[in-house]
């Protein structure tokens, strides 16, 4: 409300401002026109309200009391034009220039309580009355109330109910104005808290996101000790909001390696809390010694799922797509298994898809899954493995006309697999940010990309030549 | 009781509209809600008491351009609601248009029809 009782003021001092310029310029008009005219005399009066008003001004400016040199103004500017037109010899002679006097009562209205306000009214009108009773130039005869003359009465009853008239207008105008402006503000002020609310709230969750994105970050598998199995590698999550819904998820044994892409239904929060589990239960299966496969894994994973989230809404709900690759450097082979997922192998020859057994939504097809176990043919002169969620191929373009799609991603995974896998990296960024253009990203993308070492694709050459 | 249902499309959500007199279920537009399996769980409600209503034929139409995986899981869900009514009795059609322009727009039809055992109809996008 502190910020109306000063709008309040702002507006009281523009009306006050604009009536002294009003009627300073009014006065200026008159003292001219009665030079013009020869009233020298009467000229003094519009110039004497000139300099009154400049001193008041100078005056007011700094004064402890202001209010003292509104009042002043306000009182001159009511009785200097009834003052100037006894100097022009009454009402006939100055064509009633007492007129001017109702200006001031606009700036009343606005700036005065009403009661006080009244007081100004009724101060108006009966000086205006006396003025027209009392008028010294009136042709004919001399005042009576009753009788021969009656149009000093009539033009003071006249001139009373327009001021009175003037007056309610300009104090109505003024109420409703003020009436509506403090609505505004009340509206204004409740829209304001509202917004601090939901700022603190978005920025409180927005702070609490950050902290759990770094989290799910470190929740991340370090994988080290995989130099002999790749020469190079480059892996790329990108979720859709702070945190999401695919990992990657890396386990290591003896001579078994495992890494997997990891897609969570949904994204943010709830396929966070999701992907947290998921790989805690891949530990899990992969440390026990029933579990001896990718798809074996994923079937474990499945049937932990639907045991853990039985309360939930089942097993379709709330679960993954996943895509699991295994390289053993004992037999050097490379085995697949994955759900809704495909993992693209690139050699020399090109490039070939390898499908997942689908997504699963019943414990009978995550059983049947158990034993899909795909094997990779490798390219001993060089052979780069990808994988990727969902969230790549599924990218719409700014227009939301068309998404990426698979073929466009295997064809590009074709035309840059030579590469050093740090620029491809770069490149598979550049093309979906392309794409995206002004456009949201569809949903948490992952990309995974391994280069296959030499070392690894001999011993793989060798073990399939004797197995031969 | 034979009023059409219609609920429009959100950001977040196709259009539904069920009309009973025809027989016309239509499912069209973009799906990834942030709820997908209250989303899902209510238009299964929904279908299902229509479907136990109708008294013609059943055509449903899914024109869907894009789904999340929560929602593939739901459409099966849905789908196989429609099938295990179908093999009840009822005289159900599910067809399913695909973008011509999207060669991955088909698959999921395929896919789910093959794990359902539903027949599909692929519709060309009009």
């Amino acid at each position: 409300m502190d910020k109306l009782k000063q709008e309040n003021v702002e507006i009281r001092s523009k009306m006050f401002r604009g009536l002294c310029y009003f009627l300073v310029g009014g006065a200026a008009m008159w003292a001219m026109l009665c030079m013009a005219l020869g009233h020298y005399v009467a000229s003094a009066v519009p110039v004497a309200f000139i300099l009154f008003t400049a001193v008041n001004f100078t005056m007011m400016r700094g004064s402890s009391k202001p209010h003292r040199h509104v009042f002043a103004q306000m009182f001159m500017s009511m009785t200097m034009p009834m003052l100037f037109q006894v100097a022009m010899g009454g009402l006939e002679q100055s064509g009633i220039v007492m007129f001017w006097s109702f200006v001031p009562l606009v700036a009343i209205s606005g700036y005065y309580r009403r009661n006080s306000s009244l007081v100004w009214l009724a101060f108006l009108i009966a000086a205006m009355s006396a003025m027209i009773v009392y008028d010294p130039g009136w042709s004919g005869h001399g005042f009576t109330l009753h009788g021969g003359n009656m149009q000093r009465t009539l033009l003071a009853i006249n001139i009373g109910t327009v001021a009175l008239v003037i007056f309610s207008a300009a104090l109505t105008f003024v109420r409703v104005q003020g009436r509506s402006r403090r609505k505004m503000h009340e509206l204004q002020g409740k829209l304001e808290c509202a917004h601090a609310l939901i700022a603190e709230r978005n920025d409180h969750l927005e702070k609490s996101m950050v902290y759990a994105r770094r989290i799910q970050q470190a929740l991340l598998p370090e994988k080290t000790g995989l130099e002999d199995l790749f020469s190079e590698r480059f892996s790329w999550i990108d979720q859709k909001e702070q945190v999401g819904g695919d990992s990657i998820w890396y386990a290591s044994k003896n001579d078994v390696v495992l890494m997997a892409v990891v897609d969570c239904t949904g994204h943010g929060v709830p396929a966070s809390l999701l992907s947290v589990m998921v790989h805690e239960i891949l530990t899990s299966g992969f440390n026990r010694s029933t579990v001896t496969s990718p798809a074996a894994l994923i079937s474990f994973m499945y049937q932990r799922m639907e045991a853990r989230l039985k309360n939930a809404d089942g097993l379709w709900n709330d679960n993954a797509e996943i895509a699991v690759v295994e390289f053993n450097r004992a037999t050097g082979t490379v085995r697949f298994a994955g759900t809704d997922m495909s993992m693209v192998v690139a050699t020399a020859g090109g490039t070939e898809r390898i499908q997942g057994s689908g997504p699963i939504f019943t414990s009978e097809q995550a059983n049947a899954l158990a034993s899909r176990n795909h094997t990779v043919k490798l390219d001993p002169a060089g052979t780069n493995i990808y994988l990727y969620s969902d969230g790549v191929v599924d990218q719409f373009n700014g227009g939301m006309e068309e998404r990426f799609g698979t073929a466009r991603l295997h064809a590009l995974m074709g035309s840059i697999s030579h590469l050093p896998m740090a620029e491809q990296h770069q490149r598979f960024k550049e093309k979906l940010e392309t794409w995206k253009g002004i456009g949201q990203q569809t949903d948490d993308l992952t990309l995974m990309g391994l280069r296959l070492s030499p070392q690894f694709l001999s011993l793989a050459a060798q073990a399939s030549v004797a197995a031969a | 009781m034979n009023t059409p249902i219609e609920i429009p499309a959100t950001t977040q959500t196709p259009l539904i509209r069920i009309e009973p007199a025809t027989g016309k279920f239509l499912m069209q537009g973009v799906c990834i809600p942030e709820d997908g399996p209250g989303f899902f769980g209510s238009i299964i409600t929904q279908y299902t008491e229509s479907i136990a209503r109708l008294n013609v034929p059943g055509v449903f139409r899914f024109d869907l351009k894009y789904f999340n995986s929560s929602s593939l899981k739901g459409l099966y869900m849905l789908l196989k609601r429609i099938d295990d009514l179908s093999n009840d009795g009822k005289d159900l059609r599910v067809e399913w248009v695909m973008d011509k322009n999207d060669e991955d727009s088909a698959g999921p039809a395929d896919m789910l029809s093959s794990m359902i055992g539903i027949p599909m109809t692929l519709v060309p996008e009009a």
